[in-house]
C-alpha cells in the first residue's frame, strides 16, 4: 500500500517540522518539493529519518547500499517504497 | 618563510581571491602588506573580521611582523572573545564595523589597518616567526587556542601548482578555523584562486555563486556534502577535487560524490586544530590504509594505543596558549581521542573515546545534556548517547527514568523537549527520548558509555 506509506511519511514530517520550527505551520508537500528547502535543515532531516525508523520499523539509508541521497519529496517517498522490507 | 615571501614568487597581476567585497590580486595583497605590515611589528593582534577578503589581507600583512595573530571566529560570543583575547595577551583587536562588540579594557580596537599609526621602528626590516593562534571548536566551554606557525599550517600545502592546474578553490568554511584556513592557504600559496561566498546565503545560492566562478576544488564536512548533493544544481559544479573532513566519511557519501563528480578526485582528510593535518586518504574508501601506520603519507607519525589513534606533531607546542593545559606529550604525541578498529589492511574510525557525539561537526558532551535533563522536575535518571545517522553522522538520543510513570508519555516527551530547546542549542536536544525503568551503570557507578548500534 504505497499511499499508506506516503501518508505516514507526511504525518511524521509534519510532527518533526512543527518541533524544529517552534510550532510553525508545515508546508504542503508535493513530489517536486526540495527536501532541504521545505524548512528542515540537515539536522531536521536526520531526525525525520530516525523518527520514520521508529514508526515504520526500517531505515532505507541502512538497508540500501546504493550511492544515493533523495533530493525531492517524491524521491524520498520512492526511496522508502523501494527499500521497504517485504 | 613568511606568507609575503611565499606570495612574492607569484605573478603580481594574478587574481588570488574573489569575494563578495571584490577581488584581490597578488600585487594588491603585497602592496597592502608593504603599506601596513610595519604597523603591526611586535603587536599581538586579535583578528575578528567577518569578511574573509579583509581578513586574509590582514593576515598577509601581519605574518612576519606581528608577534602573534589570534584568529577569532566572527560567530564567537562576546564572552568567549574576551576570554581568548585575555589568554593570548592581545593588544590590538580588528573587528568589523557592523559587528557590535562589548567594550574590552586594555586593548585598542580598529576596523582596519589604515587608521593605525606607523610603528616608530619601521625602518628595521627583519622578519620574525609570527605565532598563529587558532581556536578549537568547543561548543559549551570557552574554546582553547593552539599556537601554529605559517610553516606548520602550510606544511601539506602544495606550493607549486602549475598554471595548467588552474584551481578555483571554493570556501564554504569559516576562514578563521583550522579547516577554513587550510583552504585559504592551499589556494593562495599555490597561486590558485580562492572563491569566498557569503555565509548568510542559502546553500543553493552559495553553490550557484561557486558554479558561476567555475569552482573546481571544494572542501566541506560529510554532513555539508550530503546537503550539497541534495541541492538542485549541485551537480553542475565543475569539480576536479572533492575534499571531506571534520567528521567520519562513510561509504555512502564517498561513493555518491564519486558518482556525482566523475572528473573529481575524492579525498578525505584527517585533521584537527591540535594535531594539524594528519593525513589524507585518496582511494575514496572509508578509514585509512593500515600501511599509513608504518609510512605516514603526510610526514606526521601515527600509532594506535589502546584502540585510539595517536598523532605526533612536533611542529606545535602541545599546550594551549595562555594555559598549562597539555593536549599532547612533550615529544609531540597527541592522543586524538578517536577510537579506531584495525581490520586487515584498513583502519576504521569508530567515534570519540570520550563519548562526545559529533552531530554534523558540532560536538556534544553527553554529560552536559544529562545535566540539563536531570534539571527537569519529572526526570529521575538520564543517559544520553549518540545514534548513528546517515545524514549528520550521529544524533543525540536519551533514555530517561521518569520520577513517576506518566499518564501521557507523549506529552511528557514534548514537554521535556521544549524545556531543553529553551535552554540549549537544538543539535543537543535528544531527537528521541525513551522512557525506561532503570539505567545501567558500570561497576564504579558511572553510566555506561558508548554508541548505540
Amino acid at each position: 500500500m504505497p499511499d499508506h506509506l506516503e501518508s505516514q511519511i507526511v504525518e511524521v514530517f509534519r510532527q518533526v517540522f512543527t518541533e524544529q520550527n517552534e510550532g510553525g505551520t508545515p508546508p504542503e508537500l508535493n513530489a517536486d518539493s526540495i527536501l532541504l528547502e521545505t524548512g528542515l535543515d540537515s539536522l531536521g532531516f536526520a531526525i525525520l529519518v530516525v523518527r520514520l525508523e521508529e514508526t515504520l520499523g526500517f531505515d532505507p539509508f541502512v538497508l540500501s547500499s546504493e550511492a544515493y541521497y533523495p533530493r525531492t519529496f517524491g524521491d524520498f517517498v520512492s526511496f522508502y517504497q523501494a527499500n521497504q522490507p517485504k | 618563510m613568511t606568507l609575503v615571501q611565499s606570495l612574492s614568487t607569484l605573478p603580481r597581476d594574478r587574481i588570488l581571491i574573489s569575494g563578495p567585497s571584490g577581488d584581490r590580486t597578488v600585487g594588491q595583497l603585497l602592496d597592502y602588506a608593504t603599506s601596513h605590515g610595519g604597523k603591526l611589528r611586535g603587536r599581538r593582534l586579535a583578528l575578528n573580521l567577518a569578511d574573509p577578503v579583509e581578513g586574509i589581507e590582514v593576515m598577509v600583512a601581519a605574518d612576519g611582523h606581528a608577534e602573534s595573530i589570534t584568529l577569532l571566529p566572527p560567530t564567537l560570543s562576546d564572552e568567549h572573545l574576551f576570554a581568548l583575547i585575555e589568554k593570548a595577551g592581545c593588544d590590538l583587536l580588528l573587528v568589523s564595523e557592523q559587528q557590535t562588540r562589548a567594550r574590552i579594557p586594555n586593548i585598542s580596537v580598529n576596523s582596519n589597518l589604515s587608521d593605525l599609526d606607523e610603528c616608530s621602528e619601521q625602518a628595521i626590516d627583519h622578519k620574525i616567526e609570527t605565532a598563529w593562534h587558532l581556536a578549537t571548536s568547543g561548543t559549551t566551554n570557552v574554546p582553547k587556542l593552539v599556537a601554529h606557525t605559517f610553516n606548520s599550517l602550510s606544511r601539506t600545502v602544495k606550493r607549486t601548482a602549475s598554471s595548467a592546474d588552474n584551481a578555483y578553490w571554493g570556501l564554504l568554511y569559516d576562514y578563521t578555523r583550522f579547516a577554513g584556513l587550510q583552504v585559504v592557504l592551499q589556494a593562495i600559496v599555490s597561486g590558485s584562486r580562492l572563491i569566498a561566498v557569503s555565509q548568510e546565503l542559502p546553500l543553493r545560492d552559495r553553490l550557484a555563486t561557486l558554479s558561476m566562478h567555475g569552482c573546481t576544488h571544494l572542501s566541506a564536512t560529510p554532513t555539508l556534502w550530503r546537503a550539497i548533493v541534495m541541492t538542485p544544481g549541485a551537480n553542475e559544479l565543475p569539480l576536479r577535487q572533492v575534499t571531506l573532513g571534520g567528521e567520519i566519511a562513510d561509504d555512502r557519501i564517498l561513493s555518491t560524490l564519486k558518482a556525482t563528480y566523475t572528473n573529481a578526485r575524492v579525498t578525505h582528510i584527517y585533521a584537527s586544530t591540535e594535531a594539524g593535518v594528519g593525513f589524507s586518504v585518496k582511494d575514496g574508501k572509508p578509514g585509512f590504509p593500515a600501511g599509513y601506520l608504518d609510512e605516514p603519507p603526510a610526514g606526521l607519525q601515527l600509532r594506535l594505543v589502546d584502540g585510539r589513534l595517536q598523532i605526533r606533531n612536533s611542529e606545535v607546542l602541545t599546550t594551549y596558549v595562555g594555559t598549562e593545559d597539555r593536549f599532547g606529550a612533550e615529544d609531540g604525541w597527541i592522543d586524538t581521542g578517536d577510537n579506531v578498529e584495525h581490520v586487515g589492511d584498513r583502519v576504521y574510525f569508530l567515534g570519540r573515546a570520550s563519548g562526545v557525539i559529533n552531530v554534523g561537526g558540532n560536538k556534544v558532551h553527553p554529560e552536559e545534556v544529562e545535566r540539563l535533563l536531570l534539571a527537569h522536575p519529572a526526570i529521575q535518571a538520564a543517559r544520553v548517547f549518540g545514534k548513528p545517522s546517515s545524514i549528520v553522522g550521529a544524533i543525540v538520543v536519551a533514555d530517561i527514568v521518569p520520577v513517576e510513570s506518566p499518564q501521557d508519555p507523549a506529552a511528557l516527551r514534548a514537554d521535556i523537549k521544549a524545556y531543553l530547546l529553551s535552554r540549549t542549542e537544538n543539535f543537543k536536544v535528544p531527537a528521541m527520548l525513551k522512557l525506561v525503568d532503570t539505567i545501567e551503570t558500570t561497576a564504579t557507578g558511572k553510566l555506561s558509555r558508548g554508541t548505540a548500534q
